[in-house]
């Protein structure tokens, strides 16, 4: 996994892998972001099985709640 | 006498003060007279009190946008522009980026900070519409991800492009407002992943802002430019 690091005072280009220290934050944020996918994902789960529970589409849900 | 001479009478300045085509008659102290040459063409006088004639030329700031990089990308899983220099805005502007897979996300920080330090507010439509706002991100812009979602087209119009302008980033005492405009477009344009939106949004730091990265928030791809595109970073004075 390469980095590129432009050096904007002397135009000068260094191409390198990236260190220990970024592939581990590099690991945190796809952590991260998995996190909040599933979390997204299970509260489109809930309101889908809440809208069959109910009975009702997302169409008349939003109708019901006043929405546009 | 000579002609055009004063004749050496007290309180008079000699003519030989002056040397040259455009030479002024200043002075730097009471009763002490002395010659300031003529500065070059285009050049303003300005007092100057460090000057010993308490004026000095000085020349029109040259203001407006200098291309500081331009940076084709190939193959990258992060980019970082570094020494940013010391203008007033930095405006970076990147168009045709491209994924080599799906699933994938580039976003931005500065000075490489992954801490909770950017606020902002982001409008966003195509793929859905709405807006989204967080106190406390970990990078600059979050659903939108300025340099691509699902970017892995081939085509020239499936590309993320977009530009970031950033205020006052080497202050070491204020917060720094940016603004994020970006739109991307994904191969089929199917997932509901092609998108567009502003964000605008502050680094919540003090700390001078030294370094822009580009890099991964999710996924294994890297990205590209498209041929006969650029990442350009200009320094606005």
């Amino acid at each position: 996994m390469t980095k590129l690091i432009v050096n904007c005072e002397t135009g000068e280009t260094t191409l390198r892998e990236l260190n220990a220290e970024e592939l581990a934050q590099q690991a945190i944020d796809e952590a991260e972001i998995a996190a909040q996918q599933a979390d997204a994902q299970a509260k489109e789960t809930a309101r889908a099985a809440l809208l069959t529970r109910l009975g009702i589409t997302a169409e008349e849900a939003q109708l019901l709640l006043g929405g546009n | 006498m000579t002609i055009g001479r004063l004749p050496s009478v007290e309180g008079g300045i000699q003519p030989t003060i002056v040397d040259a085509k455009g030479d002024l008659i200043t002075a730097t102290a009471a009763d002490t007279p002395a010659r300031l040459a003529v500065g070059t063409n285009g050049q303003y006088l300005s007092a100057d009190s460090t000057a010993s004639t308490g004026l000095a030329w000085a020349s029109v700031s040259a203001g407006g946008m200098t291309l500081i990089s331009e940076t084709v990308a190939s193959g990258l899983s992060s980019l970082s522009f570094s020494s940013l220099g010391s203008y007033k805005q930095l405006l970076l502007v990147w168009h045709g980026i491209q994924h080599n897979a799906a699933s994938n996300i580039f976003n931005i920080r500065f000075n490489s900070d992954s801490g909770n330090n950017y606020i902002w507010f982001n409008n966003y439509w195509g793929g859905g519409h709405g807006h989204e706002v967080s106190t406390n991100s970990y990078a600059c812009q979050q659903g939108m991800a300025p340099f691509g979602y699902h970017t892995n087209g081939t085509g020239a119009s499936e590309v993320a492009n977009g530009f970031l302008l950033l205020d006052n980033y080497t202050s070491t005492t204020k917060s720094k407002a940016y603004q994020i405009q970006n739109f991307m477009r994904t191969p089929t344009d199917t997932a509901g992943d092609s998108r567009g939106g502003n964000t605008t949004g502050y680094y919540n730091s003090t700390s001078a802002i030294t370094s822009i990265d580009v890099f991964r928030l999710s996924g294994a791809s890297t990205f590209s430019n498209y041929s006969n595109t650029t990442i350009r970073l200009y320094g606005i004075s």
